[in-house]
């Protein structure tokens, strides 16, 4: 009974040896002295053509994507509004609305998902449209909570001059530690 | 006994692929390898911000799409370390190296170098180009942070453990002992990989620290502190050491998926000990459970092999009867699984597209296995890395089938947006074109040039006049015409009458080249600064004639352009969608191929295990029929 018994737990440890401390090594040496070894000769070249497949997926979708942005906002014509949190503690924002030449053209509410990102140094692309060339109003407002927690609605505005080249507009929600206050930062780039 | 001998192979199977998941469901593109550096290109935040989200495929075309329009001037750097991480979870490491390869020879900075040179290991690691992987690791900075240092000394000792230097991986592996920046699934597998190599306390050290964890746990770490007392049992067992086994076997909590085998493993370190009675007691509890649980049937069959042993052939019968129509049932029931998986009801249930996308590499949720295979001691497998993988890989293929899909439709609604656009360009072009040709550029710049010519001599001669309204311009005339008129009628006028007159005159005259001339250089500014707005407005009515007789000369080759590009991407989307629709078959088939020789391996596992019930129950019957040898004559 011992005697079997030791069996057993070797060849348990046998199979507990193949937890080497990466998955390359795992994957390939449990698969080692099996009957799929040969199925696992024909995967790998199922997977290269896979990899080269997702290139050219991702490729296309580039391609797709550019093409898409060219057709719907010509640089001409584009004006892309930008959303950034730099720091933020001094302001939760709850949403954001902006007009556009006293148009309303985007009301985001945002979830703590969205608002973590910002955090973390994401920017979101809050708004993509077509505006004539020349002189152009750009109001937002920024609504959440304030210092102490209180209800803060404030609004910025820019007047910004669209040329032949695509416009950027930064909307940058800051903490002034000086008054202790949120600013917002409309950048033009 | 051979068949309490063999018991427990299906149990440990299990929890070694389980251990593969752990070690290998890295993700690359969540960990810390972002780069905390400064936002500066708007488009590299774009992409983060996607990435923050987990939405890795729109993050990773924001990014391409930033690369070809040449959008990220000051993040090129950083945003290639998320690219390169994104290709990695996506399983393209071909692209990934070659990012990588770019960053390591262009960084500078020491800390993301670093991380660099760390991933270009992983990479050289899992293609098996070890020699490759270990000059990677021998460029990251031995200052590197702990974090990166752990990965690397992990991944020096993964390298070495390959290359079968063995002694040189345990001492790097012992130098992270107390390491506590190392992960629990890295100590884990660190511990378990000591043992194999044969340095049973080293591996129990590192292991212990895991095992005897007390804080409240998640219950994930709770799960790898359960399994990792299973493994120390079991090691303690394989050692005889059977006292010490039991202390970590009852460490794993009863409620615990792993309560099966370490139950199990109570009865046989009882067992051993020669103890049977004790152990029958154990395994009895085991019979009480889930019938399907991993480590039940073996106890079934452990427990008639206990009652053979025990010469109480009734009850050793009793249970081999069982445990026989257990695994009939069993082994019935594999084969309605292997006939649902071959009509696709794996896969069906498992796939989800909204997954696909924001899943890196990982563990397939449980919540996603259809209960028929859940029931099979499959549950593991179905987690493990390298099952794990191949949904993932099957997920992502048929993602890009929806897609392309969508891509499709879209692009006819490219064609048609871009017939309209050219309907409305030709249906206007001749009304906007007959408006903007009678504008003749040079003959106003002629006249522009005059008025600038104008005002520079007004300004010169300080003639206030020239600068007199339309309304002053009248009142100046009749003014004038008064003057003739008094001249005129000097004669008819008493000379009192004449000189009020003429002195109303003056003083009307005065008054107004009195405001002329205090009003000049406001007026002066004033016709400079309409000079200088007529200015813009000639050049801008000049721009536009420019580009509207451009536009008229280029939109049709513009529009040809685009209808090319769109018939272009058409068509690659049309080849790529049936080449990655074709793929997702493979994988499907390769999936399914997969888990059915698992189940077939379990059948034949099944069907010894019935065997050796069989033969142990004619051996019970022999028992039964041949009279005690003192009877015998």
């Amino acid at each position: 009974m011992h005697k079997h018994a030791s069996h057993w737990y070797r060849r348990l440890f046998l199979i507990l040896a193949f937890a080497a401390l990466t998955c390359a090594s795992s994957a390939a040496q449990q698969d080692e002295d099996t009957p799929q070894d040969q199925t696992k000769t024909a995967s790998m070249s199922l997977n290269d053509r896979t990899q080269a497949l997702k290139k050219e997926v991702l490729n296309l979708n580039r391609d797709l994507f550019i093409l898409e942005e060219e057709l719907l906002f010509p640089s001409n014509t584009q004006v892309v509004v930008f959303l950034s949190l730099d720091v933020g503690t001094l302001f939760a924002l709850d949403s954001v609305e902006l007009k556009l030449n006293d148009t309303t053209v985007a009301g985001y509410l945002y979830t703590a998902r969205e608002l973590d990102a910002l955090r973390r140094g994401g920017i979101q692309q809050l708004y993509v449209g077509n505006v004539r060339s020349g002189k152009n109003e750009l109001v937002a407002f920024f609504v959440g909570k304030g210092p102490h927690d209180r209800e803060y609605r404030r609004g910025t505005h820019i007047v910004f001059d669209k040329t032949s080249s695509p416009k950027y507009v930064e909307l940058k929600i800051a903490d002034d530690p000086k008054s202790q206050q949120p600013e917002f930062v409309v950048k033009e780039w | 006994m051979f068949y309490v001998a063999k018991r427990f192979w299906p149990a440990g199977t299990l929890l070694v692929l389980s251990i593969a998941t752990a070690i290998c469901g890295v993700s690359y593109a969540n960990d810390a390898s972002i780069p905390k550096s400064e936002v500066k290109d708007l488009y590299y935040g774009k992409g983060l911000y996607d990435f923050f989200q987990a939405d890795y495929f729109s993050s990773l075309t924001q990014l391409l799409v930033a690369k070809e329009t040449g959008r990220l001037d000051q993040n090129e750097d950083e945003a290639d370390l998320l690219l390169g991480g994104l290709y990695l979870s996506y399983g393209m490491l071909n692209e990934a190296e070659s990012v990588f390869l770019r960053l390591a020879k262009n960084m500078t900075a020491a800390h993301t170098k670093n991380r660099v040179w760390l991933r270009l290991a992983e990479i050289f690691y899992r293609r098996g180009r070890l020699q490759r992987a270990h000059e990677a690791v021998d460029n990251i900075s031995d200052n590197a942070p702990a974090d990166t240092a752990t990965r690397k000394a992990v991944l020096l000792a993964s390298i070495l453990i390959r290359e079968e230097k063995h002694e040189q991986a345990v001492a790097t592996l012992i130098q992270l002992k107390q390491d506590k920046t190392i992960s629990h699934f890295d100590r884990y597998n660190l511990g378990v990989t000591l043992i194999r190599l044969g340095r049973l306390q080293e591996g129990e050290q590192f292991l212990n620290i895991l095992g005897q964890q007390h804080e409240k746990l998640s219950e994930e770490v709770g799960a790898l502190k359960d399994k990792t007392n299973l493994v120390l049992g079991y090691s303690a067992l394989q050692h005889n050491i059977r006292e010490q086994a039991k202390a970590y076997f009852a460490r794993v909590k009863v409620y615990s998926p792993f309560a099966n085998q370490a139950l199990y493993g109570l009865g046989q370190a009882l067992y051993d000990a020669g103890q049977y009675e004790d152990a029958l007691r154990y395994w009895s509890e085991l019979k009480k459970r889930d019938l399907r649980g991993p480590a039940v049937l073996e106890s079934l069959i452990a427990l008639a092999g206990t009652y053979f042993q025990l010469q109480a052939y009734k009850q050793s019968l009793a249970s081999y009867s069982d445990a026989t129509a257990i695994i009939q049932r069993e082994l019935k029931e594999i084969d309605t699984t292997i006939e649902r998986i071959r009509h696709g009801e794996l896969l069906t249930r498992m796939l989800s597209p909204s997954q696909a996308n924001a899943t890196p590499v990982g563990e397939v949720e449980s919540r996603l296995i259809p209960v028929s295979l859940r029931q099979h001691y499959m549950t593991q497998f179905l987690a493990s890395h390298e099952f794990a993988e191949a949904v993932k890989t099957y997920n992502d293929v048929n993602f890009y089938v929806e897609h392309l899909r969508r891509w499709l439709s879209k692009t006819a609604m490219f064609n048609d947006m871009l017939h309209l656009r050219k309907q409305a360009f030709n249906d206007r072009l001749p009304a906007t074109l007959r408006r903007y040709q009678s504008l003749k550029p040079e003959q106003l710049d002629r006249k522009y040039a005059r008025l600038t010519d104008e005002i520079k001599s007004i300004e010169k001669q300080n003639d206030a006049m020239a600068l007199a309204t339309t309304d002053e311009m009248g009142t100046l005339q009749r003014l004038s015409e008064t003057r003739h008129r008094l001249e005129k009628l000097e004669h008819y006028l008493t000379p009192m009458d004449h000189k009020t007159r003429s002195e109303k005159y003056r003083l009307l005259r005065g008054l107004l080249v009195w405001r002329l001339g205090t009003d000049h250089n406001p007026r002066l500014h004033g016709a400079k600064k309409s000079q200088k707005e007529l200015g813009e407005h000639i050049a801008e009515a000049t721009r536009l004639r420019t580009a509207l007789l451009s536009a008229q000369r280029d939109a049709p080759a513009t529009f040809d352009r685009f209808q090319l590009r769109i018939e272009q991407l058409n068509s690659r989307a049309s080849r790529l969608s049936v080449a990655v629709e074709r793929v997702a078959e493979e994988h499907k088939a390769k999936i399914e191929a997969l888990v059915i020789e698992k189940l077939e391996r379990r059948k034949a596992r099944l069907s010894r295990y019935l065997e050796q019930a069989q033969f142990a129950v004619a051996q019970i019957y022999d028992i039964a029929i041949t009279p005690p040898s003192d009877e015998t004559p």
